[in-house]
């Protein structure tokens, strides 16, 4: 099996260093792309905080160089054709996106904020006899996020090609985003998120990263 | 990215709890880009990652996790005005 971390426009040089598990790192090149690979054996990785670091190191080294578009964790194949065959068969979709990041990192932005009320705003306390004051809570506090994430966007805006909002799960009181910004944007960044953090009163804000563009591989925002 | 580079605010909790809280952000935010970003193989090429439900339930627990060392949270007194 192939184990894929990345993907760029074909390198000048061999990537150093080792991937999961120790294997070696090597190159699947075709005439537009290439991809940085282990070779693993029958098993797909299992998930654990180390082997996901593992992943990470590969890109961020393979990041330095050049634009890449970081494969999702997980992402094993069969073989060196089963590469090819994707970087063939997707190359317009790939190179479009690679274009969209080339000269640009993610930045993470996470913003937190007062519970209404500390103690009874858990669901698994609140969601029973008390559900209407629970959904009333739930919309106050989707209602908060919103504006939340709205005043983030027109202060960032300005310094970033795209965003990203993640959706989040429950009722959590908080924010979460993706921000692509220019290398030359990113101490700007940093700078606006410390801003907002000391204005915004009754929240936390802070900026995490650079990451590779994670949430950036496809070719057209969406 | 390391751990140093999670901005959190410096008002509120001890250095020891801000560590972690930082920590935790830090495993939260590579979590979610590595299991949910990225570039996704067709399906027919690709193996399913073993334990991905667990990762899920995990990835719950981190979020909890967070939630209960947000910097500030003891000893700031509410606010009202927001």
């Amino acid at each position: 099996m192939v184990y894929v971390y990345a993907l760029s426009q074909p390198p000048s040089d061999a990537p150093g260093g080792c991937g999961l598990d120790g294997a070696p790192l090597r190159i699947i090149s075709t005439k537009r792309l290439a991809a940085v690979v282990s070779d693993r054996g029958a098993a797909a990785p299992r998930v654990s905080e180390d082997a996901l670091w593992a992943h990470e190191r590969v890109v961020e080294q393979f990041m330095l160089e050049r634009a890449v578009l970081p494969m999702r964790f997980g992402s094993t194949v069969a073989d060196d054709g089963a590469v090819r065959t994707m970087l063939v068969t997707r190359q317009q979709e790939l190179t479009v996106a690679l274009q969209r990041v080339s000269g640009a990192v993610e930045l993470g932005v996470l913003a937190t904020y007062e519970k209404e009320s500390r103690t009874d705003d858990q669901p698994a306390a609140a969601g029973r006899g008390a559900g209407t004051a629970y959904l009333l809570r739930r919309a106050a506090s989707h209602r908060r996020a919103r504006a939340l994430a709205e005043r983030l966007d027109r202060s960032l805006a300005e310094l970033s090609r795209a965003r990203l909002h993640r959706p989040l799960s429950c009722a959590e009181p908080r924010v979460r985003a993706a921000y692509l910004v220019d290398h030359a944007d990113v101490d700007a960044f940093r700078g606006r998120i410390a801003t907002l953090n000391a204005e915004v009163e009754d929240a936390q804000i802070a900026c995490t990263g650079p990451w590779p563009p994670y949430s950036f591989t496809a070719a057209q925002a969406p | 990215m390391s751990s140093e580079s999670v901005i959190l605010a410096e008002r509120g909790s001890t250095a020891h709890q801000r560590a972690a809280a930082a920590r935790d952000v830090t495993l939260l935010e590579l979590l979610d880009r590595l299991l949910e970003g990225g570039v996704a193989i067709d399906g027919e090429l690709t193996l399913a990652v073993a334990d991905i439900d667990l990762v899920r339930v995990a990835l719950r627990l981190v979020v909890a996790s967070v939630d209960s060392l947000e910097p500030g949270a003891d000893d700031r007194a509410p606010q009202n005005g927001a």
